[in-house]
């Protein structure tokens, strides 16, 4: 990913060379822009909407300059105010109430502060790819929102749900009755199908089909 | 307890009564005996005397009449005499005892004439007098005055010529009457001073008594703890004294006790202002502690994130520096632990943590613990054994979980060899024993208290910080005691140790609850996310992200097919992501109105383009609608979506 753009708002300076230490390894050029309290990262978010990604510490001076007084109220208002901005929280506590609160206002992950580098830098990764992280330990309290399960990819790269496409398909199935078994949309079954072949390398419902029992599916 | 007070002071009432009156019936008794005997006699001497009188005048007056044989001059003198007081029968008799002339009635008795002596009787309620009548006796009885019953004289007189004898007879009526109304009167004197010394006695007893039962019920008062009750101080002499003293000795009980009260309340105030004091020095030192680990951890933070950093740029070949880093790793690492223990230690003294119980299902709890500790006891090369259990417990999730984890920490740190074992163990009652069992070097007895303290650790003298800092049970103990479950200890030194976490079970299945809801959520509660666009690239990224996100896709590539789809299915849309520009000329913001006018104007919606022509860009904000910008970034997506499901939710 090229020219990636963060924003990184924590009151301990030397936290936020840590950090930005792990931020650069996100990508070729990732540029850190650094913020020290909750208004100065108001105003950065507002100077560059194409940001990436937003990290913000949880317990952060600086909230009531921006018009807020309660902690996971600013993080609501920061969600509100900029929708489309991946949202981050550090802390340095592990309160499942404020995870729980925190993932009802949208937030796109919780990353305690003690975590090793390689976590944070998974648990990073996985947001940008459009994942929401809580930490494991943490993840068992909370009734999340939350991803419970990141899904393993089935043979050939093969999602779950295209896995059930398929097995219905080597049974004959026209789409019509795919959707209606597996209840979802005619349209959804297309794509499906058409990222089957795309995943099989094949060309025609017929090859796909061929292939599947060769995998081993119905027959 | 009254009754009982009653019967005392009719005893005490009995008791005055009878000393007074006992002597007193007794004197009387003896004074009216005295008197009916005088009275009695002085009557009796008196008939005696009159009887006397007239045997000796008749037989003064009858001696010539009857020698000379004049009957009439007798009989008259004989009747004459008999109206006398008393007199019942006068008879005269001849030398030879026979009755010659009678006056009155005959009387009850006669006497057996032996000879002619004078003699008298007392016989059938009559007194007799019978005399000699002799001439010449009237000289004899003028020379010796009143000695007429004289007995020699009677002989003398009687030797020298009885010419006859008289018989007197007076009726006892007198004496008897006399006697009956001496005693009347004395039984009436002696009723009468009976009453009137009961009287003067029942009046002393209650003048003793009632000051008495008063002073009684004050001492019963004071012995009841009512220091503060007095006697009325109105008695005389002895009893007046006895109210005196016991009022003063109320008062000292009083004063006394008092003063007691007051050191006692003065000392329990020192002891609470000490307890205070002690608990808030506690309370600062907690929250010192928790203050200055948090603050500490900040820059421990950042060090272990620049060290890593370090460590990614040194150079394959350094060796001897990455050995250097891998170092400061360590030991930033191992600190972290520690102030991790001490933050979490001082925050449960510090109060801040309150359980939120629940009923749990234990078989996850259980799932975690293996994963967590499954590592950390193969890395030496131990044993770690989980077993299942489909019970749940009531408790807060979160602090039982502290708990074994600290507790097996513990345990895989003490064990060399063998193995961990955490299970469950039903005790009755309804409760368990999540317990965790250990071969490791065991607890001596004397240890089994002190082990919970802070700081103390079997055989680490030398305080090897790998042994941990010794937090770890002090914190279990604080846990258990928070949430009000006992942690028990068995231990056989150089075999193991069990520790073991007593919970009540419940009933709620909230394991198979869980799990049914979730299944149902995959198949048929996920949220419905409508993607309008014919890039197929989009479908599919699309298809891909909402499995993940736990959404359904409803693909299609005009809103028409959409509706038609999901009538089907018989759902709503929940999110609308619609392409600006769509096949046959049709726009976004017209493929939007048509899914809102049919599914209703809440669902959140937004626009995606990569159309960056004024022209578009405005048509877009006048209707209104969020616009995301082509190509989408997983994570922009993700932000967005869930901002536009919050907004719709909230």
């Amino acid at each position: 990913m090229h020219n990636m753009k963060i924003l990184l708002a924590d009151d301990h300076p030397l936290f936020r060379e840590g950090v930005k230490a792990i931020l650069l390894h996100l990508g070729e050029a990732v540029s850190v822009i650094e913020a020290k309290d909750y208004h100065a990262a108001f105003n950065l978010a507002q100077q560059h909407p194409d940001l990436d990604l937003v990290l913000l510490d949880l317990y952060m001076p600086g909230a009531a300059e921006a018009g807020v007084h309660d902690t996971t109220r600013g993080i609501g208002h920061f969600r509100q105010r900029f929708p489309e901005l991946p949202l981050v929280v550090l802390s340095a506590a592990e309160n499942p109430d404020d995870i729980q609160r925190l993932l009802v206002l949208g937030v796109a992950g919780y990353i305690t502060k003690s975590s090793p580098s390689e976590v944070i830098l998974g648990a990073l990764r996985l947001v940008l790819a459009g994942g929401v992280y809580v930490p494991p330990a943490l993840m068992s309290l909370t009734r999340p929102t939350a991803d419970r399960v990141i899904h393993e990819h089935g043979p050939e790269g093969l999602t779950e749900r295209q896995l059930a496409v398929l097995r219905e398909l080597t049974k004959g199935s026209t789409n019509k009755q795919i959707a209606r078994d597996l209840r979802i949309t005619e349209g959804t079954v297309k794509v499906h199908i058409s990222a089957i072949l795309k995943a099989l390398k094949v060309g025609s419902r017929t090859e796909a089909l061929l292939v599947a029992q060769k995998m081993g599916f119905g027959g | 307890m009254i009754s009982g007070a009653g019967l005392a002071r009719h005893d005490l009432d009995i008791r005055i009564l009878a000393v007074a009156l006992l002597p007193m019936l007794l004197a009387t008794g003896l004074f009216a005996l005295y008197f009916i005997q005088r009275e009695i006699g002085a009557t009796e001497t008196a008939l005696l005397e009159r009887g006397r009188g007239i045997a000796r005048h008749l037989s003064d007056a009858t001696a010539f009449d009857l020698f000379s044989g004049n009957h009439d001059a007798l009989q008259r003198l004989l009747d004459y005499e008999r109206s006398a007081r008393d007199a019942v029968s006068l008879i005269l008799l001849n030398v030879n005892h026979e009755p010659i002339l009678l006056s009155g009635l005959p009387p009850r008795s006669m006497a057996q004439y032996k000879d002619g002596g004078g003699m008298e009787w007392q016989e059938g309620g009559q007194y007799h007098f019978f005399r000699p009548v002799s001439l010449g006796q009237g000289a004899a009885d003028e020379g010796d005055g009143g000695s007429v019953g004289d007995p020699f004289l009677l002989e003398l007189a009687h030797q020298s010529a009885v010419v006859g004898y008289i018989h007197v007879a007076l009726s006892a009526e007198s004496v008897q009457l006399a006697r009956a109304k001496v005693l009347r009167v004395s039984l009436g004197i002696a009723a009468l001073l009976m009453l009137l010394g009961g009287l003067l006695a029942w009046r002393l007893s209650r003048g003793l008594s009632r000051p008495l039962d008063a002073a009684i019920a004050g001492v019963r008062r004071f012995a009841a703890g009512h220091y503060g009750a007095r006697l009325d101080e109105d008695a005389p002499g002895e009893l007046g004294e006895l109210q005196r003293n016991l009022n003063r000795m109320a008062e000292r009980l009083q004063s006394h006790t008092g003063e007691l009260e007051q050191r006692i309340h003065s000392a329990t105030s020192d002891l609470n202002a000490q307890r205070l004091a002690a608990e808030s020095a506690v309370q600062a030192k907690s929250r010192f502690l928790a203050a200055a680990s948090h603050d500490l951890r900040q820059p421990l933070h950042a060090l272990i994130l620049l060290v890593a950093a370090l460590r990614d740029r040194l150079p394959a070949n350094q060796t001897e520096a990455q050995r250097l880093v891998y170092h400061i790793e360590a030991s930033a690492a191992a600190m972290e632990k520690m102030l991790n223990a001490l933050l979490h230690l001082s925050s449960l003294e510090a109060g801040t943590v309150t359980p939120k119980p629940e009923c749990m299902a234990l078989r996850p709890l259980f799932a975690r613990l293996r994963q967590s500790f499954g590592p950390m006891a193969a890395e030496k090369g131990l044993r770690l054994k989980v077993f299942d259990s489909a019970a749940s417990v009531h408790g807060d999730p979160v602090l039982i979980e502290r708990i074994l984890a600290n507790l097996l920490t513990n345990a895989i740190r003490y064990t060399a060899r063998g193995g961990v074992l955490l299970g469950v163990r039903r005790v009755g009652d309804g409760r368990l024993w999540l317990c965790v069992y250990d071969t490791g070097i065991g607890i001596e007895e004397a240890y089994r208290e002190r082990i919970f303290e802070e700081y103390f650790q079997l055989d680490n003298v030398e305080r090897d910080r790998d042994k941990g800092l010794g937090l770890g049970l002090a914190i279990v103990r604080r846990l258990s005691a928070l949430i009000e479950s006992p942690v028990r200890l068995r231990s056989t030194p150089d075999v193991g140790s069990c520790f073991a976490v007593e919970l009540q079970r419940c009933e709620v299945a909230v394991e198979v609850g869980d799990a049914i809801e979730e299944t149902e959520q995959v198949d048929s509660e996920r949220p419905i996310l409508v993607c309008i666009d014919d890039d197929e690239a989009i479908l599919d990224a699309m298809a891909a992200v909402t499995e993940l996100w736990g959404l359904e896709l409803a693909a299609g590539t005009d809103a028409e097919a959409v509706i038609a789809d999901l009538e089907s299915l018989g759902r709503r849309p929940d999110v609308i992501l619609c392409d600006y520009r769509l096949r046959n000329g049709q726009s976004g913001i017209d493929a939007i109105r048509c899914l809102r006018a049919h599914f209703g104007g809440d669902i959140a919606a937004a626009l995606i383009t990569g159309d960056t022509s004024a022209e578009s860009l405005q048509t877009i904000t006048q209707a209104g609608l969020p616009l995301l910008h082509k190509p989408i970034k997983p994570a922009r997506l993700r932000a967005f979506i869930n901002q536009l499901r919050a907004v719709q939710h909230g």
